[in-house]
């Protein structure tokens, strides 16, 4: 009886001092237990994708036959590229891998296909949809920062989500503006700007992000840990003087 | 004024030693009497003051404490406020377990003077300054029309905000860089709460001017004590949001 005890009280310890639980790769789990996570963005050329893999107890890693593919909804042929974040370097005793695959195109399609396949030519397809692409406008000569300064795009009254991000070295303090829904135009304000008094020329960095919620994963796959980011993204500068 | 060169060193030390202690004591045992004033120097006070003017004249709240606790002026200690060359009395005034002397002294712009009159210690000088007073309207938004906001501009050392809420959207909140007097709110920046939210509904907005003054209360070269004051110029006006 003492034995059994002093067994029981050993593993109890043993399960109190373990390591916190390691996913195992993506070849030992199956299609149900993995999920993705997704980034998908264009600038209307190019359209870069960053992927994770996921398991209940966290991130898992690409192994044997699997592998990631992405590209157009006509030819989903770009097998992604595993990326480690930094992350990993600081993990000593853990065998979790924090990976990424990340894949770029330079296309203008806004359909595309993301596949995951996996052994004796098990393809899962999930397909994204990003928004309409736009042109995205600012002030072509320098302009003044006591006035109103325009911006304006191409609006979508479909867009789920749209974002201004002014930023530039000479601002103190960043302009963001979410939009519950996309206006196509914006009016920087003189009281906007957090800037030093005796700023002179300056260059204001404008990003629009319009995001889509049009995605459909492949049903076999487990549910997704976070809804994807599916993005069409403007960038332009433009001069601004006092 | 007293000068400070003819106090015994050694009384200044046991007053301090003792307003410490009673202010710990009353703070602990949550006593309802307060340190005597008289029991405290100088140097160990902090004056904190609250000024703010919601459109109908200024209320002035001024509060005095030393370590965790208030203190209560009395004997030969006094504090008076001077605003717009006026001085105003302060009436003591309990507030739960604190203690507050107030003034309501009407509309009133530019410095509020803080005097704190002792015989046995060091007197004190403090200075804030009131932001100017403005008128806000604002033209509601529409489908076609942003949020338009108008106000007198004025110029100071304050900071502007803007604050807007209603019932349907979520609260918007923006700090200005600069007191333009006039701004605009886009319809799609105003977010509403839930998909189930009413289209429209009535919105406050509430303009904001303040200043936040933190100085010792003795100055340099000895620098103790502390003076800290908020004062602000606030409007707020109910705005009809147009389908």
């Amino acid at each position: 009886m003492r034995r059994l005890g002093l067994a029981a009280l050993i593993v109890f310890a043993v399960a109190c001092d373990s390591e916190p639980a390691v996913p195992p790769p993506s070849s030992k789990l199956p299609t149900d237990a993995i999920s993705l996570g997704v980034e998908l963005r264009s600038n209307g050329g190019l359209a870069q994708i960053v992927v994770m893999l996921f398991h209940e107890t966290g991130v898992t890693f690409l192994s044997g036959e699997d592998a990631l593919l992405f590209g157009p909804a006509s030819d989903p042929s770009q097998r992604l590229t595993r990326f480690e974040s930094e992350r990993t370097h600081y993990i000593e005793d853990q065998d979790e891998n924090q990976s990424s695959y990340v894949g770029q195109l330079a296309t203008d399609a806004v359909d595309f296909e993301l596949v995951l396949a996996r052994r004796g030519g098990v393809r899962l397809v999930s397909t994204f949809t990003l928004p309409a692409p736009f042109a995205l406008s600012v002030p072509a000569a320098p302009v003044s920062r006591a006035q109103i300064i325009p911006i304006s795009w191409d609006a979508d009254s479909g867009a789920r989500q749209t974002q201004l991000d002014i930023a530039s070295p000479c601002l103190l303090q960043r302009i963001v503006r979410s939009f519950e829904f996309d206006p196509g135009a914006y009016e920087v304000q003189p009281a906007d700007l957090f800037l030093d008094e005796d700023t002179m020329d300056c260059t204001f960095q404008v990003m629009v992000t319009r995001g889509s919620a049009a995605t459909a994963f492949a049903p076999e796959l487990a549910p997704p840990p976070s809804p994807p980011r599916i993005e069409q993204v403007r960038v332009a500068g433009f001069v601004t003087v006092p | 004024m007293v000068d400070s060169g003819s106090h015994d060193a050694r009384s200044v030390q046991r007053m301090r030693v003792l307003s410490i202690l009673c202010a710990t004591a009353s703070a602990l045992a949550g006593c309802a009497s307060l340190p005597d004033s008289t029991e405290v120097a100088t140097r160990d006070m902090s004056i904190s003051m609250d000024a703010a003017d919601d459109g109908a004249g200024a209320e002035v709240k001024v509060r005095i404490s030393s370590g965790p606790g208030a203190v209560q002026l009395t004997s030969t200690d006094s504090i008076r406020l001077t605003a717009a060359g006026t001085v105003w009395s302060l009436e003591a005034r309990e507030e739960g377990d604190d203690l507050v002397y107030v003034a309501e002294i009407g509309p009133v712009s530019g410095d509020l003077e803080i005097d704190l009159e002792r015989r046995h210690d060091q007197s004190a000088h403090a200075v804030a300054t009131m932001p100017p007073p403005f008128t806000l309207t604002a033209q509601g938004p529409s489908a076609t029309q942003p949020l338009a906001i108008l106000w007198d501009v004025g110029s100071g050392d304050y900071v502007v905000s803007l604050a807007i809420a209603g019932d349907c959207i979520g609260s918007l909140e923006r700090t200005l860089a600069k007191d333009t007097g006039a701004y605009h709110v886009q319809l799609a920046e105003l977010r509403h709460k839930s998909p189930s939210a009413p289209a429209t509904c009535p919105l406050q907005l509430t303009l904001t001017r303040e200043t936040v003054t933190q100085v010792p209360l003795i100055p340099p070269p000895r620098e103790e004590g502390w003076f800290t004051a908020s004062t602000t110029q606030r409007r707020t006006i109910a705005v009809d949001w147009q389908p």
